[in-house]
């Protein structure tokens, strides 16, 4: 088993009976999917994340000999797995919250006046990693308010990078359902961060 | 990510997620472990066969010759239930007491009833529901109303080895009269030269033994007669190799010595085949001509249960003969009752006592169709 071979065919020697295949396929996906399953379910259900987790590559064992790759990647339908597990979580909770309760306009930022004083992404000095640090739990925290629906969306976008046509197919939403849910969480995560977090020339100011 | 998306993009955001605190957070190891080991243990066991692995391998189960006999079986079943459960149950299994009224069918074919002794055996039920048309019918005190409709098969080896302590044949209950089995699903047809094998089927009631009431049900047939090495013929529905099976399994029940048991068998088998309706051939044969089928049919209602099988040969008593100068036997209705030998190599002589009254006014009807000319046979009405 090579550490080149696509996660298809990863997939499909683990089907065929190559337990390399799913070891494979764990080493490249499980830090990715833990993040993404303890960020979704926020801080409220941590304590469900690990259970999660080994459900989704449970299913994905038991799926062995029926998976076929249908037009997603292995990682999208590993993600979506994931996700409609960490749904059924939260709604066994009780905290999954519909996303039109609390759908208000979005905030509309001044363009980038807000993150004006923000120092660059790839700053090296220790005071702007300092910052980033700080703007990344502050991120997370504004993470906790938002709807599952909108997190998700924002997490597949800006995490794992998928595009919004591949978002919609995999979540099984409509192209403009994920646009509208992708504005709504990121206008909601601007307000929240710019609100909150002061830029670093205002704060030293 | 394409170019519609990018506006919404927001690098802020995006940094501010990859430098959150969580960033090299991971599974613990132990869960990792137990997930792997999960995979790896999935991979070793052979994997859950689908519906279709499991269709096709309790298919070949079928393959066994019980499991596909058994299965062939409850198919063919099915099929036979589909197919046929609107239609009708076929006539020739449907007794002939069955296709019409008993009192309706005494009432078109039964001949004008004398009054007999017999007569007022009869329940009173059974007179009021036949009273104007219902046959002289002597009934013993013997019949059971529960064997009225049991088959005549059953009733020899029922009877068999009480038949063989109890010789003597008056006083139990005689072999009754009652229409051949054949005669039901035979189509009429009165020709003249109709072979007895092909006997044309009698009236729609003509056993009026059987159409009776309870009162005048069978009556245990064949005590048995005395064992002779001549037997009457069977008549065609007698089940005489059960019943000579019953008999053989009887007396091997007896511990008894070679050649008694040998003699005693022989006595069984023929006591066995010993036919219930002595006037079964000539039901079968002469029942659908006239007159001779009404006579048998009054004579079937006179002689029920009075039949007697005789020690000695009969008599010399004038032969009968059927459509196409066929012997039929020897038939003759004398002061004491009626005689009657059929022509079989087996058969016996039996004897049935009348009152005198009956007896003259038998042998003039007798001798009104048996000496008609040609072939002396009964002419085709």
């Amino acid at each position: 088993m090579h550490d080149n071979d696509s996660d298809d065919a990863l997939m499909a020697a683990f089907a065929r009976g190559q337990a390399a295949g799913f070891d494979s396929l764990y080493e490249r996906h499980h830090a990715a999917l833990y993040r993404f399953v303890r960020r979704l379910l926020g801080s409220a259900c941590a304590a469900q994340t690990d259970e999660v987790f080994q459900d989704t590559w449970l299913r994905v064992v038991q799926s062995r000999t029926r998976w076929s790759p249908q037009g997603a990647s292995f990682r999208t339908w590993l993600f979506t797995l994931a996700h409609h597990r960490a749904i059924d979580c939260l709604r066994k909770s009780g905290r999954e919250v519909s996303v039109e309760a609390l759908d208000a306009p979005p905030w509309a930022p001044d363009g980038d006046e807000a993150w004006a004083g923000w120092p660059a992404a790839d700053a090296a000095s220790q005071e702007d990693r300092a910052f980033w640090r700080a703007a990344g739990q502050r991120l997370l925290d504004c993470l906790d308010g938002l709807p599952a629906a909108q997190k998700t969306v924002f997490l597949l976008y800006h995490e794992e990078e998928l595009g919004l046509a591949e978002l919609a197919s995999a979540l099984e939403l409509g192209f403009e359902t994920a646009k509208s849910r992708l504005r709504y969480a990121m206008s909601k995560l601007r307000s929240c961060m710019g609100a909150y977090l002061p830029a670093p020339r205002e704060a030293g100011s | 990510m394409t170019d519609e998306d990018r506006p919404i993009d927001d690098a802020h955001l995006r940094a501010a997620l990859a430098h959150a605190p969580d960033r090299d957070t991971g599974p613990p190891a132990h869960l990792s472990a137990r997930i792997r080991a999960e995979a790896l243990r999935a991979t070793t066991s052979p994997p859950r066969p689908g519906w279709r692995q499991r269709l096709l391998s309790s298919l070949d189960l079928l393959q066994r010759p019980a499991i596909g006999a058994a299965f062939a079986s409850l198919v063919l079943g099915t099929a036979i239930v589909l197919i046929w459960r609107d239609a009708d149950v076929p006539q020739v299994m449907q007794p002939n007491a069955l296709k019409e009224p008993p009192a309706a069918a005494m009432r078109d074919h039964a001949p004008p009833a004398p009054a007999t002794p017999g007569r007022a055996e009869t329940s009173p039920a059974a007179d009021q529901a036949e009273a104007p048309a219902a046959p002289p019918a002597p009934k013993t005190a013997e019949a059971p109303p529960a064997r009225q409709r049991e088959p005549r098969r059953t009733a020899p080896a029922a009877e068999d080895s009480r038949a063989a302590r109890q010789p003597a044949p008056s006083s139990t209950a005689p072999p009754r009269i009652v229409a051949a089995a054949p005669a039901a699903v035979a189509p009429p047809s009165p020709g003249p030269t109709a072979p007895a094998a092909q006997a044309p089927a009698p009236p729609p009631a003509a056993p009026a033994a059987e159409a009776g009431p309870p009162a005048q049900a069978a009556p245990a047939p064949a005590e048995s007669p005395e064992p002779t090495a001549a037997a009457p013929a069977p008549p065609p529905a007698a089940p005489a190799a059960l019943a000579g099976g019953e008999a053989e399994r009887r007396l091997d029940k007896a511990s008894v010595a070679p050649a008694a048991a040998t003699a005693a068998l022989a006595r069984k088998l023929a006591a066995a085949s010993t036919p219930l309706d002595p006037l079964a051939p000539l039901q079968s044969t002469l029942a659908a001509i006239e007159p001779a089928g009404a006579w048998l049919r009054e004579v079937e209602g006179l002689t029920r249960g009075r039949w007697q099988l005789l020690r000695a040969p009969a008599a010399a008593a004038p032969p009968l003969y059927g459509p196409g100068g066929a012997l039929l036997g020897h038939l003759a209705v004398d002061d004491a009752g009626v005689l009657w030998q059929p022509s079989s190599l087996t058969a016996q002589a039996w004897r049935a006592p009348l009152p005198a009254t009956e007896t003259e006014r038998l042998r003039r009807a007798l001798a009104d169709w048996r000496d008609l000319p040609g072939t002396g046979a009964p002419a085709p009405r």
